[in-house]
């Protein structure tokens, strides 16, 4: 694995902040190829660049994710969150391109592109407090109701059925998670931990293709963890869709991730096993400083 | 942080500032035996239908003018505690209601009739103002549907022509076949009123009101559920606009005479008084929120000259006291201290501790 | 159409006063007070009885002023601090039925008829070029701007800066030692003072009553909004600019729906910038 302690080093200032600049003749070893070749990939970055006025935060990220987890890491400002705000709608790349499962998405709003499949939750548990839980978690299930909400008004047949079948599906996505026999309880009464896999739950019952997944751990004590793993588990196992997740917890995502992608100052500097991953210096280096690469 | 992170942020901190002081809906209530709500359903109509024939004409008038104001306030809770946006032109909408029936009726079209059509023109009318307050929070939404609320209720004063003008316009008393005197309009305000709070209950209570919430609290992050909140928002206008109206062409029937300055600042203050303090987000909350307006006018009607200051002193005690609206008064007064201290019982809080 | 722009200057400068009395409230207390031109009319109409009594106009003017901090920091010290912790919305309605009763009471004292606070200036002109000038007009746009120089300069000073420092985060900056309280009522003060200004102004040029104090905070609230309820010069300028397009309005157009267009110019610019105006030094970050 090509590694060039000096490069780094160079120009480094003592207290190791560093340039954004990563040499281009430094191979960055199947950066961004994490799908089999032969399929097509759940999403696909090419070459998205995202800058605010001066500040660059994506600089030409390419990235290919497949189905089953995968991990995006990276120190903090590194656009980690920025990446999952180009592929939801929510932020329009200046250059580049997102392609979902082979079609073109680039640029569409956000309710667009979940209606396509694609889930989100965001760092911050949004719920509706005094709505249940299986209540916040049917909102998630939006684009499966093939009915209009006259129909409903008016108390149409299918209309029933449509939210009698969501419902069964919500409390089941519950019981995965381990919050089943609470589900009616308001979501504000369940603590923090809980609210947070009550809104992945929300996400997950849109039935998405790609679900990304911005820090869903953060805060979350062992048990919650737990619970949270084997629901994302399950879920995939049932319906091989592709989970994106972005998380500090460098543990949780050695369990979890077969693939991940480190990104920092804008771009992908290395992809592949988290075993090989976490262990290169260049992301050693991005994590902790150039000291610590050096005095290895 | 990104920009588009920080604007997120912004216009989240702006709606929890709306839910600090609106409040939030209730979830549907329990589910009681369905026997027992059917009675006591049929109770309720039966006491509200039985009305004229028990109570004085004078009594009949302010049950009528409650009903007309827990119509409209419904209305506007739809628009203020359901979808979170604080539209003043509520006061409007009605008068474009009251004006709309009148004026139809006058010339020709069915009473009945005038009642749909005046709902849909003050939805429109409503989607008009609200699509370009889209953008708007807070109190500059406030501040700019109060402006267009304002310009209609001028127009309505310009346009004397048609609608009398600042001296006012007389309107023409439809009544139920067979029915005479003021019954026929309550009996027509009464069943408008449960056609309205039935649907109503349907929809809130359903897929609409649970999606209405979610975009109310998510804001922009609704989209990630592919939820158009657009959309949302300018129905929650649309539909509150349009019960506005319906309000309207019943309040007309019961005044018999209507002027715009009755539809200024001096009906809008009295919306908003009975949205918060019934309680936002329920549908017993603009019923009692109605009774409690009506009421305490007439409770200060002789105190002459000191009627106004009266009225500003309870209106401000009842909002320092009923932090939730009257709807809650019952759950506050079972949780409160005092009577936790008379029956031994520690006041709750209800967190879920284990999720198992 | 210079007249009319000089007037429409003099009742901007009344509803920016007013508007900067909000917004200093609003941020430092972090109340919506609605009945802020009923405190004004108050203060105004003991001046206007000390004068009436033939007391000296400085004294009178002077009293009005003074009276208008008594009654801001009465109220906070009674009423408001009691409610800190209820929201905007519920606190609006608060002072909507403050203002309500403050309005009954003003009326009960005094009576409904529309008064002038006479000053030594009151009824003379000065004739630039044709152009009459009243110098009722002249002292109402000077002093407006004198008085929004003054708060800002305030805010840029030590206890401003403290006042800055609660209207950003109450909690935080009592944590750092601020007295939050005390802060609070000076701001009511500052307020009180501000609006009994706007209101003495407007006395010294046209009649006003219970009736004109009810139209005058819905004024000062637009302008407040100009500025997004954060910035002074925005609310100042905003409130300036108010009283213009009414003023050319009324002339252009015609004097009934003047108002309506006015509201019309503030949506137009909330609708270019749904946060208002807000340059220049802030209360708060937004």
């Amino acid at each position: 694995m090509p590694s060039d302690p000096q490069l780094p080093a160079a120009g480094v200032p003592e207290d190791g902040v560093h340039d954004a600049v990563v040499p281009d003749d430094v191979a960055v070893e199947g950066a961004g190829a994490l799908a089999e070749p032969a399929e097509t990939p759940a999403v696909e970055l090419s070459d998205i660049h995202v800058a605010f006025g001066g500040n660059v935060v994506l600089d030409g990220v390419s990235l290919s994710v497949g189905s089953g987890f995968t991990g995006l890491i990276g120190p903090n400002g590194a656009g980690k969150t920025t990446c999952l705000n180009v592929i939801s709608g929510y932020l329009r790349p200046g250059a580049g391109t997102v392609r979902l499962g082979g079609q073109e998405i680039t640029g569409r709003p956000p309710n667009r592109v979940a209606a396509l499949g694609v889930s989100r939750t965001f760092q911050a548990p949004r719920l509706v407090p005094n709505l249940s839980a299986v209540a916040n978690v049917l909102v998630g299930a939006h684009r499966h109701f093939r009915r209009g909400h006259f129909a409903e008004l008016f108390g149409s047949g299918q209309a029933r059925r449509q939210e009698r079948e969501q419902e069964a599906r919500a409390r089941d996505l519950l019981d995965t998670f381990g919050l089943g026999t609470n589900a009616d309880r308001p979501a504000g009464s369940f603590p923090i931990g809980s609210q947070k896999i009550i809104e992945v739950s929300r996400a997950l019952l849109n039935d998405p293709s790609l679900a990304l997944l911005d820090e869903p751990a953060a805060g979350l004590g062992a048990e919650d963890v737990d619970r949270l793993v084997t629901g994302l588990t399950a879920w995939v196992g049932r319906s091989d869709g592709a989970v994106v997740i972005i998380e500090h917890d460098l543990g949780l995502i050695s369990r979890l991730c077969p693939q991940v992608a480190v990104l920092h100052f804008g771009r992908i500097i290395r992809s592949g096993r988290p075993d090989d991953v976490l262990h290169d210096d260049l992301v050693v280096e991005a994590y902790l400083g150039a000291d610590f690469v050096v005095d290895r | 942080m990104s920009e588009l992170s920080t604007r997120l942020e912004v216009e989240l901190a702006d709606e929890r500032g709306i839910e600090r002081t609106l409040g939030t809906p209730r979830a549907a209530p329990p589910r009681r035996p369905l026997l027992l709500k059917a009675a006591a359903l049929v109770l309720l109509i039966v006491a509200l239908f039985a009305l004229p024939f028990v109570v004085n004409s004078y009594l009949l008038f302010v049950a009528n003018l409650t009903l007309v104001y827990a119509i409209a306030t419904l209305g506007f809770d739809i628009l203020v505690g359901w979808s979170g946006q604080i539209g003043l032109a509520h006061a409007a909408l009605f008068a474009i209601g009251a004006y709309g029936s009148t004026i139809a009726y006058a010339h020709g079209v069915p009473f009945l009739l005038t009642l749909p059509l005046v709902g849909i023109g003050a939805a429109l009318v409503a989607v008009l103002i609200g699509f370009p307050a889209i953008r708007l929070t807070g109190f500059f939404l406030a501040i700019a549907t109060l402006a267009f609320g304002f310009v209609i209720v001028e127009g309505l004063t310009a346009a004397d022509g048609l609608t009398g003008g600042g001296a006012g316009l007389s309107v023409q008393i439809w009544r139920l076949p067979g029915i005479t005197g003021s019954a026929s309009t309550y009996f027509l305000t009464a069943a408008v009123a449960v056609v309205t709070f039935f649907l109503a209950r349907r929809a809130l209570y359903g897929r609409f009101g649970r999606t209405l919430q979610t975009v109310r609290h998510l804001g922009p992050l609704v989209g990630s559920l592919g939820v158009s909140a657009l959309r949302y928002r300018l129905v929650a206008f649309g539909v509150s606009g349009a019960i506005a109206a319906i309000a309207g062409a019943l309040y007309a029937q019961l005044q018999t005479f209507i002027f715009p300055a009755m539809f200024d600042f001096n009906l809008l203050v009295p919306f908003l008084v009975m949205v918060f303090v019934g309680g936002a987000g329920s549908l017993l909350g603009p019923v009692l929120g109605a009774a409690f307006a009506v009421v305490l006018v007439e409770i200060f009607q002789d105190f002459g000259d000191y009627q106004a200051i009266a009225y500003g002193l309870a209106l401000m005690l009842a909002i320092t006291v009923l932090r939730g609206g009257l709807v809650s008064l019952g759950k506050e007064v079972r949780d409160s201290r005092l009577i936790g201290r008379l029956t031994g019982r520690r006041a709750e809080k209800g967190a879920v501790q284990r999720a198992q | 159409m210079l007249q009319s722009i000089l007037s429409g200057l003099e009742a901007g400068s009344w509803f920016s006063l007013l508007g900067l009395a909000i917004v200093v409230v609003m941020k430092a207390a972090d109340v919506p007070n609605f009945a802020m031109a009923e405190i004004g009319l108050f203060a105004t109409y003991i001046g206007t009885t000390l004068a009436g009594v033939g007391a000296n106009f400085w004294l009178a003017a002077l009293a009005t002023v003074a009276a208008g901090i008594v009654a801001a920091v009465v109220i906070d010290v009674t009423l408001m601090r009691r409610l800190a912790g209820h929201g905007h919305f519920p606190l609006l309605l608060m002072t909507i039925g403050l203002s309500l009763a403050l309005n009954a009471l003003i009326g009960r004292i005094w009576g409904q008829t529309a008064r002038r606070f006479e000053a030594p200036w009151s009824g003379k002109f000065l004739t630039i070029g044709g152009v009459d000038i009243a110098w009722a007009q002249i002292v109402t746009i000077v002093l407006g701007a004198v008085a929004a120089i003054a708060i800002t300069a305030f805010f840029r000073s030590s206890m401003g800066a403290q006042m800055r420092a609660v209207a950003e985060d109450r909690a935080t900056a009592r944590l750092v030692g601020v007295r939050v309280g005390r802060v609070s009522g000076m701001a009511w003060g500052i307020g009180g003072a501000i609006a009994a200004l706007a209101v003495m102004l407007q006395a010294q040029s046209t009649l006003v009553s219970t009736h004109s104090a009810s139209s005058l905070i819905v004024y000062g609230f637009v302008a407040a909004t100009m500025g997004g309820f954060v910035s002074l010069i925005g609310t100042f300028f905003g409130g300036l600019a108010l009283g213009v397009i009414q003023s050319l309005a009324g002339l252009y157009i015609s004097t009934s729906i003047e108002f309506a267009v006015a509201l019309l110019a503030v949506v137009l610019v909330l609708l270019a910038r749904p946060s208002g105006f807000t340059t220049g030094l802030r209360l708060r970050d937004v």
